[in-house]
């Protein structure tokens, strides 16, 4: 909470629209250039004012069919390492807002910790082991590695929103003669439904813009849509970066949209988040 | 069977489906890739044990010293930035506006880009002769244009540049909201006794977003330290090694030429750096949860 002084006033827009221009415009001229002609997209100086097209979707569509495919296989992983990681954080975070002895401190303690871990460090004794369990290049590997990095900050979200739950109304439910599991689903759930989406939120996120896990795990049968991304930024010939705007837009706006929607669980949980666990 | 016992049972089926995966994917190869820094591994030949080797090879070869200082280098840079970026952003966000919402949102458009997209769209505005980088530098300024792909000085400022545009909404809504949560009383009465904005800042606002700068700090070095796609996707460590981090070069020791050995050493060595850093985070936590009277 600051002074309306005149100094204010005055610096406050113009360092604001700074950082706006900062943050946004970068995609602002991505979404741009989608739309001109490739002559265009690399006139000098570079043009604002253009008539749009769609020869690059076309072009996409023509050459790169398996953009399309690999953007489907990012949505099933997404879904698939989100819900799981619901199933499993979700008893955690009771357990963990409800009771209270050594093996459940040191569980959360033990969450905490091993959040730290930097991902590529496991991959090298993961990947001799998974590709010998034949997991290696399946929807399985990403949707377990993606659960397995957000299952503890997830746990951690789930237990705050609980704490909330006052235990009154799950006493309540005991003397109405609700068992153990009516009590989760007709009073926690509801109750933590907050909980529940931001870690469906930060899941999908992840797994949607993830390049690491998927570069060294996945990329024949199953292909994330950032890895033919990655494929199209690299070809020995020569980048065509007509379709390749096309394909990020097309990969970004989606997202975007999510965000767009649920931009108020998403502040909420990465408060919660980052200071709590 | 006791009351006790049945409740122990069921906090053990609650909590232990969500401790499999992070101790199955997570605690296990942790600990492999200790043993296996003592080993030669080589895909293809069989395993053996070599005692400190692997560490004394890396610390003799210059590529790696090279990766540790350029990691040292780039996670303070980013960082450094982030922080003062997003504790700028926050100052100006947390006194209400018209279109505050509006804001915020539009400054966490970062946050949905993969770093695919994002090196997409960097490359194609610092295109050397065509990007509308170099333009507004040549034109507006009248400098050399930028040429990043050949100059390693300024490989790492693009690379720092597009991580701190990636990262910076993390710690802009961490120090937003740790800046929001603190009362409006104080600075009314301090600003009642005459205090101008300035002191308002840095007598009120900066002490008590600290414990927020220090989560956003440890964080962010964390999450530096550990930073792959960007440098890979960017430049995959060159011109000649000089933007290689531990990661990348990790990354080639065991995928590139196979030797798992050497690159469990490495992996060893950016794990403990990881828990140096975060230690203080951790003990902080553990503090807070063991200690603190409930």
């Amino acid at each position: 909470m600051y002074q309306r002084t005149r100094i204010f006033k005055t610096l406050r827009p113009i360092v604001l629209i700074a950082l706006l221009i900062w943050t946004c415009f970068p995609v602002l001229f991505l979404f741009m250039s989608t739309f001109k002609v490739p002559k265009e997209i690399f006139k000098f100086p570079p043009t604002f004012i253009f008539k749009p097209t769609l020869v690059n979707f076309q072009e996409l569509v023509q050459r790169w069919p398996i953009f399309f495919k690999s953007l489907s296989h990012s949505a099933i992983v997404a879904v698939g390492a989100s819900v799981l990681t619901i199933l499993l954080a979700t008893p955690a975070g009771y357990a963990l807002s409800r009771y209270r002895n050594r093996f459940l401190e040191g569980s959360a303690f033990f969450m905490l910790a091993i959040r730290m871990y930097p991902p590529i460090v496991l991959t090298i004794p993961l990947f001799p082991a998974l590709s010998k369990a034949g997991l290696v290049d399946s929807f399985w590997v990403l949707i377990l590695l993606y659960c397995s990095f957000f299952v503890s900050l997830s746990s951690w979200l789930m237990k705050t929103y609980m704490d909330e739950v006052p235990l009154e109304l799950e006493e309540a439910a005991i003397i109405d003669g609700a068992n153990a599991f009516q009590r989760v689903v007709k009073v926690i759930i509801p109750l933590s439904i907050h909980g529940i989406i931001a870690t469906a939120i930060f899941v999908i996120i992840f797994a949607w813009k993830e390049y690491m896990l998927a570069y060294i795990f996945v990329g024949t049968n199953v292909r994330t849509a950032p890895l033919t991304l990655y494929e199209m930024l690299s070809p020995i010939e020569g980048v065509s970066w007509g379709p390749l705007f096309a394909a990020s837009t097309t990969q970004l706006v989606p997202i975007l949209a999510f965000i767009w929607f649920v931009q108020a669980y998403l502040v909420e949980g990465l408060k919660t988040g980052a200071v709590k666990g | 069977m006791s009351k006790k016992f049945l409740r122990d049972l069921a906090i053990a089926l609650l909590i232990i489906p969500a401790l499999l995966p992070l101790i199955v994917l997570i605690l296990i190869p942790a600990l492999r890739t200790v043993f296996m820094s003592f080993n030669r591994i080589t895909f293809g030949l069989p395993e053996e044990y070599v005692g400190l080797n692997n560490f004394r090879a890396m610390l003799k070869d210059s590529v790696f010293s090279m990766a540790f200082w350029n990691t040292i280098m780039f996670s303070f840079a980013t960082v450094a930035s982030e922080i003062c970026l997003g504790m700028a952003a926050a100052v100006l966000m947390s006194t209400r506006f018209k279109f505050q919402k509006l804001c915020i949102a539009l400054i966490m458009v970062p946050y949905a880009v993969s770093e695919v997209v994002a090196v997409i769209i960097w490359k194609y505005m610092l295109e050397p002769d065509v990007g509308i980088v170099n333009y507004v530098i040549q034109g507006m300024f009248g400098l050399e244009q930028i040429n990043w792909a050949s100059i390693p000085a300024q490989a790492w400022i693009v690379i720092i540049l597009l991580r701190v545009w990636i990262n910076f909404p993390f710690s802009f809504l961490i120090i937003y909201s740790s800046i929001i949560g603190i009362s409006r009383e104080l600075y009314e009465s301090a600003y009642i006794d005459g205090a101008n904005n300035w002191q308002g800042f840095r007598y009120i606002t900066l002490p008590l977003t600290v414990p927020a700068v220090m989560v956003a700090t440890i964080f962010g070095f964390v999450f530096a330290f550990r930073n792959f796609a960007t440098v890979w996707i960017m430049t995959r460590g060159g011109p000649m090694n000089r933007t290689e981090l531990l990661s990348t070069l990790l990354y080639k020791q065991a995928f590139t030429f196979w030797e798992f050995g050497a690159a469990s050493a490495i992996a060893v060595t950016m794990t403990l750096i990881t828990f140096l850093i975060a230690a203080y985070y951790l003990r902080t936590m553990y503090k807070e949860m063991f200690l603190k009277p409930k």
